[in-house]
């Protein structure tokens, strides 16, 4: 059936109504946080006072500042003409189903490798793995989208590293993946005890030891650790602290002091389970204006510990990411990244015919029931529109 | 012929044209106007000859969104020519098949399959095709609709020239433009267009490709 239009023409309008209101919130609100954070900036042992307010909030997520004052905007030095290894990871996932005439699950994880400034075609890495149901510790829990998401992010880091190590010792390595740092699938708290945790802990380590500069890329950030540090800086009222306000976001205060190409100061990530993480990828982050004087465009870069550890590693880190995002510059987005995106989506034509080759191979050993569902059979049947009754 | 001229694979085919996809890094690209043989796979035989009548870079959304930066670096335009997916399409105009040794100016008995392998004609393979017969694959190419005729036959009566010099046949410059008036006596205005193509070519009557001054 269509959408019924004539009721959704009122709720239109209210949704409207609802979106301007709260913009014009968003606003007031914003005017006071930069105020607020404008005096937090000056105030003297920035670090020491959230930290004290932390213990005396446990669990809370917001930002610590590090070395550099908070207000800070900060231009990347000229890397022009160096040779800069950037790599690029994103992998996609089919779902297993059990209303298909056999239910699988598939990874595909690819990576993207540039090698700037030394004059060569980029080469393209894949790997695609079917997730087996019987020799996998995790056979259970794969039946759930969100663990198969889970294989997957932890495969794209999996595969960075290897490919990220295998580059000659001393030349510049910058490896990026799309999204945080921190897994986002995984949401059990006790983290050492799932072997896909200690395997994402592990690629980090090798990356670590390799002193590659990795970085997890965050487009159109909507998170408010800043924003979070500066009510729990001001509020008296702990129970207000606790309450997430949804109005403002970091990147809203970040467009209003970075200019085009500047970066923020560098944060470190304060949340229950950034604390669970081995120390030495524990999280920071800076906010990066990849947009220009009349479109800023606020993007969040977080870092593992051994690069926050490097000013350096932090300054080349920020023009690669500018020089990959002037590749598309009507739209900036870091090249590699939407590379490795391209080459790691599998199309549903893919799918249907990974199916096929299963189904092929299931009937060739004398396998004949597979049928889909009756849901599904009925889904699939060509035609079966409202359009298609009418006519 | 060795597959060292293969150059690309068939897109799509009818019985008097195909559509064939290749990698935009291939380092040559085979000219307008000049001819191809196709080996039908299922059996090789019949080898069907073609004319390239237009070469088509493709493009996508993606492409477009790198076009309208300042400066596009090296390795994105190394990617963009290697890795992206992106073919040259080359239409191929047919103009004869060979079966059993036997060359035949007519259109072929069956088009060639998808993914069947396309090569570029060597000058033997030339010479014996544009000699054989009096010129009947020449009426292919009149009612060509893609191209401007006159283009296409300029560009191939070029190429074949330099093959038949090359093999001492003097005089078929000569006896390939009188069969093209023959054919063309009733149309005077695209007749002229189409001798004025090929003076525009420089093709001197012995074969040689004129020196431009």
């Amino acid at each position: 059936m269509p959408v019924n239009y004539l009721q959704l023409q009122s709720q239109i309008h209210i949704l409207s109504d609802s979106i301007l209101n709260q913009r014009e919130k968003g606003k007031e609100a914003l005017e006071k946080l930069t105020d607020q954070f404008k005096t937090a900036a000056s105030l003297p042992n920035l670090a020491e006072r959230v930290s004290a307010k932390l213990r005396e909030n446990r669990g809370l997520s917001c930002a610590l500042p590090r070395d550099e004052r908070i207000d800070s905007h900060i231009s990347a030095g000229d890397h022009s003409g160096e040779i800069v290894n950037i790599l690029a990871a994103d992998g996609s996932q089919i779902n297993p189903s059990r209303h298909e005439e056999v239910s699988f699950g598939l990874i595909n994880t690819a990576i993207f490798k540039m090698r700037m400034n030394g004059n060569e075609a980029p080469q393209i890495v894949t790997e695609t793995k079917l997730i087996e149901r019987e020799d996998d510790s995790l056979q259970e829990k794969l039946n759930n989208e969100a663990n198969v998401g889970l294989f997957r992010d932890v495969e794209e880091r999996r595969l960075l590293s290897r490919e990220a190590c295998k580059i000659p010792q001393g030349e510049l390595v910058v490896a990026l993946t799309d999204g945080p740092l921190q897994l986002y699938y995984f949401q059990e708290p006790n983290t050492t005890e799932n072997p896909l945790v200690n395997e994402y802990y592990k690629a980090l380590a090798e990356m670590s030891e390799k002193k590659i500069i990795t970085a997890g890329y965050t487009d159109r950030p909507r998170s408010t650790f800043v924003i979070d540090m500066l009510r729990l800086l001001m509020n008296s009222d702990p129970q207000d602290v606790r309450v997430k306000q949804t109005l403002v976001f970091d990147s809203n205060l970040f467009s209003r002091i970075l200019l085009p190409g500047e970066r923020s100061a560098l944060f470190k990530l304060i949340s229950p389970a950034v604390e669970q993480m081995p120390a030495a990828v524990q999280i920071s982050f800076f906010y990066l204006n990849v947009g220009s004087d009349s479109r800023p465009m606020i993007t969040r870069i977080e870092i593992p510990e051994w690069v926050s550890k490097d000013p350096a590693a932090i300054d080349l880190l920020h023009y690669s990411l500018l020089q990959q995002n002037g590749f598309l510059s009507s739209n900036p987005y870091p090249y590699a990244l939407h590379r490795a995106h391209e080459c790691a989506v599998v199309q549903f034509s893919e799918k249907e015919h990974v199916k096929q080759l299963i189904i092929r191979e299931l009937l060739s050993r004398g396998v004949t029931d597979l049928e889909k569902s009756a849901k599904q059979v009925a889904k699939d049947l060509f035609g079966t529109t409202y359009r298609d009754f009418k006519e | 012929m060795t597959d060292t001229s293969m150059f690309g694979r068939i897109l799509s085919s009818n019985i008097r044209e195909c559509v064939v996809g290749y990698r935009i890094n291939e380092s040559m690209i085979p000219p307008f106007g000049s001819m191809v043989r196709i080996p039908v796979s299922h059996a090789q035989q019949p080898e069907i000859y073609g004319l390239v009548t237009d070469i088509q870079i493709e493009e996508d959304g993606f492409l477009r969104q790198l076009a309208t930066n300042d400066q596009v670096s090296e390795e994105v335009m190394l990617d963009a020519r290697v890795n992206r997916n992106v073919p040259v399409v080359l239409r191929i105009l047919f103009i004869g098949y060979l079966e059993n040794g036997n060359i035949s100016h007519l259109l072929p008995p069956c088009p060639p399959l998808t993914l069947d392998n396309i090569y570029k004609c060597t000058n033997a393979e030339i010479t014996a095709f544009t000699s054989f017969g009096n010129f009947g694959y020449i009426r292919h190419i009149l009612k060509v609709t893609n191209v401007p005729p006159g283009e296409l036959l300029a560009a191939h009566i070029s190429q074949a020239a330099k093959a038949q010099f090359a093999d001492n046949h003097f005089g078929w410059t000569e006896s390939a433009i009188n069969e093209v008036i023959y054919l063309m006596r009733d149309n005077y205005a695209d007749l002229l267009a189409i001798l004025g193509a090929i003076g525009d070519a420089d093709i001197s009557l012995d074969g040689e490709v004129e020196e431009q001054e």
